[in-house]
């Protein structure tokens, strides 16, 4: 069992994406950084911010990881992905996809106009990395 | 949360054109091509004679315009400074409008004031210029007058592609349907974009982003361009001129735009946009085809969703699966009865151009927004034996 936001379920986000075949092809020519924001909104028990950094290279995770003061997110990151806890479980659910999230302002996306564009060419890397969350075994949503 | 947008304003019917001689503007900047130029601009400056109104003319537009094109427009509309941007012409002309307006207030970014285009941004396009945007549809098909994206050409890379970019600001703030302006319209031209309105009905109406309100804009449409499209066309054959019929499709294209714009477009849209620059296809002639392989695709998805369009048209069936089958046998018809191309052949496209292109084609297909919104979903191995069958112009069967 792992919780959601976890260290652990950090490590089993980037074993899973860089097991998925569909996300490589779909991601071959990706190169960009996030952090993925996960803010407590009363849903559950997540009380915390839980933010996770995830360098995303040609179709592999490089290096994920949840960000503490201790270890914090490198400079300059290229895009923040952002929202309330009960918005990640839709997502995760498939109720909403990663576009329609934004545009229903569920999630916020912080990023230059040009890194914008990046990811408008990028659908399909975007939904294909959502699959792999659902793909972790045995997780605990708090 | 959800938003509908509209235009402030739609002005529509025979003479709406006069509309704009009650307007006050300082200094309009005419988006246009040199076809419109030639054909129809004098109605244009008869009525704006009459506000006192400086004019400067861009009539630079090609029929896929590129980013940039725009960004020239953008650096004109910079020097004249103008309160009112009229775009006057097809979907090309009136993207490359939206297209230059963000450009205008944000020159710091260049390229990137549209191909970054945040949905949510807000861009302040109206304080930041003092300007409006008027759209001047001369086709019925596109709904580019009253949707909030725009579609352009990128040719910064090897493979030329379509990419649709949008912001709920770029809706234009009014509208202007006048059915005097499709008089001139070639019966080909009438047939494909007429097509691309109902495949905007179509997209539109199944796409997983449809709400209340978009559909009821989508049936009605969905029901105005069936019916009036081939009358259109096959009296363009003797040069027939009906007018109703025309302020039909012309508002009917409009509607399907407005509908489509607050819903989504899905595979059939994905492929044309793709197909369109990779392969350099008008927009008007494969649209059709690519929205009766999306038919095709999602019956067994949406087939309620595909029975309410038929049902709409007077297809008769005895359930929604039978009703599904009847309208896509009934779309196939109408594109023959259209000489519209069914196949990638028919467009011409060659085997050795398909094979070269198809992996960045598919790439691409996949990234664009229309994908997404597909009621079915749609992989990397989905697309290539869609692609395979299309090429031929074989029915899909799985």
């Amino acid at each position: 069992m792992v919780v959601y936001g976890s260290e652990e379920w950090v490590e089993a986000l980037m074993v899973k994406i860089n097991e998925s075949e569909a996300y490589e092809k779909a991601a071959k020519n990706w190169e960009g950084d996030f952090i993925f924001k996960t803010i407590p909104d009363g849903t559950g028990t997540l009380t915390e911010e839980a933010s996770i950094y995830c360098d995303l290279w040609h179709g592999k995770c490089r290096e994920a990881y949840l960000i503490t003061p201790e270890k914090p997110s490198p400079e300059n990151v290229e895009y923040i992905y952002a929202g309330k806890y009960g918005n990640w479980l839709k997502l995760f659910d498939g109720k909403i996809g990663p576009l329609k999230g934004i545009m229903q302002r569920k999630f916020d996306v912080k990023c230059s106009a040009r890194s914008m564009a990046k990811l408008m060419r990028a659908l399909k890397a975007a939904q294909e990395l959502v699959k792999c969350t659902t793909m972790i075994d045995d997780v605990e949503y708090p | 949360m959800w938003d509908f947008t509209s235009p402030r304003k739609v002005i529509f019917g025979e003479d709406a054109l006069e509309y704009l001689s009650e307007k006050q503007f300082k200094h309009v900047f005419i988006v246009t091509d040199p076809v419109m130029r030639k054909l129809h601009l004098h109605l244009l400056e008869e009525q704006l004679k009459a506000t006192n109104a400086e004019i400067t003319i861009f009539d630079e537009i090609p029929g896929e315009p590129t980013l940039q094109i725009v960004q020239k427009g953008a650096k004109l509309l910079a020097e004249t400074k103008p309160d009112a941007i009229i775009a006057f012409g097809g979907g090309s002309v009136m993207d490359s409008a939206k297209g230059m307006w963000p450009m205008w207030a944000s020159p710091e970014d260049g390229i990137d004031a549209i191909e970054g285009l945040n949905p949510f941004e807000d861009l302040k396009l109206r304080e930041k210029t003092g300007c409006i945007l008027i759209n001047i549809p001369t086709t019925s098909g596109t709904g580019s007058d009253v949707t909030w994206a725009t579609v352009l050409t990128d040719n910064s890379s090897e493979t030329e592609r379509k990419a649709s970019f949008g912001n709920r600001e770029l809706v234009a703030d009014i509208t202007i349907l006048d059915p005097i302006l499709t008089k001139t319209l070639p019966r080909s031209l009438i047939a494909g974009a007429g097509l691309d309105a109902l495949s905007h009905a179509v997209g539109g109406y199944l796409s997983t982003w449809a709400n209340d309100f978009s559909d009821a804009l989508l049936l009605h449409a969905f029901k105005l361009l069936w019916i009036n499209i081939p009358i259109a066309y096959h009296q363009a054959e003797t040069g027939e001129v009906n007018f109703e019929i025309r302020e039909k499709l012309h508002n009917a294209a409009t509607m399907s735009g407005w509908g489509f714009s607050n819903s989504q477009i899905i595979l059939g849209h994905a492929i044309g946009h793709t197909i369109g620059g990779a392969f350099k296809i008008p927009h008007s002639r494969c649209i059709g085809a690519a929205c009766w392989y999306s038919l095709m695709y999602n019956k067994t998805s949406v087939s309620d969703r595909i029975a309410d369009l038929a049902r709409t048209i007077g297809i008769e069936g005895k359930s929604k699966e039978e009703l599904s089958v009847n309208l896509i046998k009934e779309f196939k018809r109408l594109l023959i009865e259209l000489n519209l191309p069914v196949s990638l052949q028919e467009m011409g496209v060659t085997k050795e151009k398909y094979d070269a292109e198809i992996e960045s084609v598919i790439d691409y297909t996949l990234n664009d927004s229309g994908t997404l919104s597909n009621p079915r979903p749609v992989d990397y191995e989905d697309y290539v034996k869609i692609y395979e069958y299309f090429f031929e112009g074989r029915e899909l069967d799985f």
